[in-house]
């Protein structure tokens, strides 16, 4: 009996994860894809400038904090008007949603920011051995510590040629420590600890 | 209790897989400069002075085509005979990526030179490989092939093509020169005629094991195919039928020939059974169909046609004779050869009424243009893929050029024989000279 209730629990379990993952309840592709978000403050942030965005952005977290103020004399409000208190908080709500998607917006540019940065750095020093085949790849996963170090390189797919495989190898090895990664901790943490390098030349 | 752990790693399992944001990056293209590499003087332990520099001739062989930079020993820092003098800095500092060391010793035989090398990865201070190679102290420039040949082979994963060899048809400067098949070093050197008559000599192929030859020879009036063994010089003439007799070329794994006959009235491709010694007749169609050319795996056979109106290629599986259209750019696409791989062809194609090399994938289709020649043709490749030789015009006269697989580095195989065309690159050709020992 006790087999036949593990057994429907694991499978629920398991069924339950496929549903919610494709109602992409863990956002898994949030993060690295800007189609996912609403058009509409997209279309405006792609409209003004990078400096002028980082002020407006500035300005409303300002207001929000104004307005966290303005509910705490409510005794005095309360009775005056309810909707105007209701109208706040949905301002409220919409507030902190544009701005949870601005942050998004700047992880992204941020990853995308570094990861150039990196893949600057390993292309200058990989040297490609002379393959007709152009289909050969590997990947490779770095481990890195905060001062850009490279302190563990594993091969978790091989190409298939030992030569490939090792020129990538090399190609890290001559990096030793990346530059330029000033980034904060807490993205460092989360992306660039550990990241994966695909190494597959194109025609 | 069981029940319980076993919820508990599920849950886990599918929250560790919510989490696992991983970031990939994506390195499409490598750094732009050719793989450095210092061949270091090979230390030379022989009563016999040498008569040549092996570690020059090893260099010079690396840097034909371009994918390696070798350093003249005069700007190495030090020159170490085995890797226990190897100092990595020195290397590094000169910006090395690999790098050889050797020594050369008297052989078991007299005469034989018996060189033991190392390959090694400067970048991850570690030896890629130990080896013996020997040959004759009078043919130091093929010992030096030989070694090339493992050194690329180590470097690049793929087989060196150093010591393999061309076959061309040449014919003599006047008008009623004699016709030649000459066998030739791919850099052009240590010529041999093989074959030599007053008529006509045309498409040579090599078989599979690169012990016979294949070619088509008119000495009895009419065009007929032989086959020739390559080390014994024997001949045998295929049984004629009549009208057109050419383009033989060998199956991988050298049972059957394709070919081109016209017994039908007009030319379509055969497969001729060398055991049997029969033909037998593959494709059927009004328009001409020539020039076949069996996959590497021997299942499809590429072929031109001009059945759609203009000369084209086609692919035809062997076993049910289904035909497939491959190419669809320009008026003129012909003298289809396979890459090693299978996965592309090299062949003539025409844009702007001149005759280029170009390279196409079987399966997404894609043209590239490799040459900018004006009038080239028959492209044969080397067996690892890399290098293209064809036969072209420079100012008026027929030469012998060549060009890598990515299209960067050209050379022209230098000939003062006259006219030569239709040049057949060998096999990877079987060594017992060379032992590796890690």
């Amino acid at each position: 009996m006790q087999n036949y209730y593990s057994g429907l629990t694991i499978s629920l379990i398991l069924h339950l994860g496929i549903v919610m993952s494709f109602a992409n309840f863990f956002q898994i592709d949030l993060l690295y894809s800007v189609q996912k978000f609403d058009p509409m403050p997209v279309y405006l942030i792609y409209e003004k400038s990078e400096a002028v965005l980082r002020e407006k952005k500035v300005n409303k977290i300002k207001k929000v904090v104004s307005k966290k103020i303005i509910p705490s004399p409510k005794v005095i409000q309360i009775s005056s008007s309810k909707t105007e208190l209701v109208n706040i908080e949905i301002e409220k709500t919409l507030l902190s949603k544009e701005r949870s998607q601005l942050e998004l917006i700047n992880v992204v540019d941020e990853i995308s920011l570094y990861s150039n940065r990196i893949k600057d750095q390993v292309m200058v020093n990989w040297k490609p051995p002379a393959l007709s085949n152009f289909e050969f790849k590997s990947e490779l996963i770095i481990s890195l510590v905060p001062t850009g170090e490279i302190i563990n390189v594993k091969i978790s797919k091989g190409s298939g040629n030992k030569a490939f495989d090792r020129s990538a190898l090399a190609a890290i090895e001559k990096v030793g420590r990346f530059d330029n990664l000033d980034m904060r901790r807490k993205l460092f943490d989360e992306h660039f600890r550990n990241f994966t390098l695909v190494f597959s030349p194109r025609d | 209790m069981n029940f319980r752990i076993i919820f508990f790693l599920f849950i886990s399992i599918i929250f560790s897989a919510a989490t696992f944001s991983h970031l990939k990056i994506e390195i499409t293209e490598g750094s732009q400069n050719p793989i450095r590499i210092a061949i270091v003087p090979i230390g030379w332990n022989l009563d016999n002075p040498s008569r040549g520099y092996l570690h020059q001739m090893v260099s010079s062989d690396l840097e034909s085509f371009g994918e390696f930079e070798t350093l003249t020993p005069q700007d190495m820092l030090s020159l170490p005979r085995n890797e226990e003098e190897v100092f990595y800095r020195d290397w590094k500092l000169l910006d090395v990526d690999y790098l050889v060391v050797g020594t050369a010793s008297q052989g078991e035989v007299p005469e034989e030179v018996s060189v033991s090398f190392s390959v090694i990865d400067v970048t991850r201070e570690k030896t890629l490989r130990r080896s013996i190679s020997s040959g004759s102290i009078n043919y130091l420039n093929s010992l030096a092939h030989v070694m090339s040949d493992r050194i690329y082979e180590e470097i690049n994963g793929i087989p060196g093509i150093y010591s393999t060899k061309i076959i061309y048809i040449n014919k003599e400067g006047s008008s009623n020169g004699k016709y030649h098949l000459r066998l030739a070093d791919i850099d052009g050197q240590n010529d041999l005629a093989l074959f030599s008559s007053y008529e006509p000599l045309m498409s040579p192929d090599w078989s599979s094991d690169g012990k016979k030859l294949a070619y088509v020879s008119f000495e009895e009036g009419s065009s007929k195919i032989y086959i020739q063994e390559l080390y014994t010089g024997n001949r045998k003439g295929l049984k004629s039928e009549g009208g057109i007799n050419s383009s033989p070329n060998w199956s991988p794994d050298d049972r059957y020939l394709s070919a081109v006959l016209s017994k039908a009235g007009n030319p379509d491709i055969y497969i001729y059974d060398i055991k049997e010694n029969s033909w037998k007749q593959l494709t059927d169609h009004f328009g001409i169909d020539t020039e076949p050319d069996w996959s590497p795996n021997g299942k499809k056979i590429i072929f031109t046609s001009n059945r759609s109106g203009s000369p084209q290629i086609y692919e035809m599986t062997v076993s049910n004779g289904k035909i497939r259209r491959k190419t669809f750019e320009g008026s003129y696409n012909a003298r289809a050869r396979y890459t090693p791989d299978g996965k592309s062809f090299v062949f003539v194609h025409r844009m702007d009424n001149l005759f280029h090399i170009a390279v196409q994938n079987l399966r997404t289709g894609k043209l590239r243009i490799l040459t900018d020649t004006s009038l080239d043709e028959s492209p044969t490749i080397s067996p690892n893929g890399n290098v293209i030789i064809y036969a072209t015009k420079n100012q008026g006269e027929n030469i012998l050029a060549g060009i890598s697989y990515n299209g960067k580095t050209k050379f022209i195989l230098p000939t003062d024989l006259g006219e030569v065309r239709e040049p057949s690159w060998s096999p990877i050709l079987k060594q017992s000279r060379s032992t590796r020992l890690f």
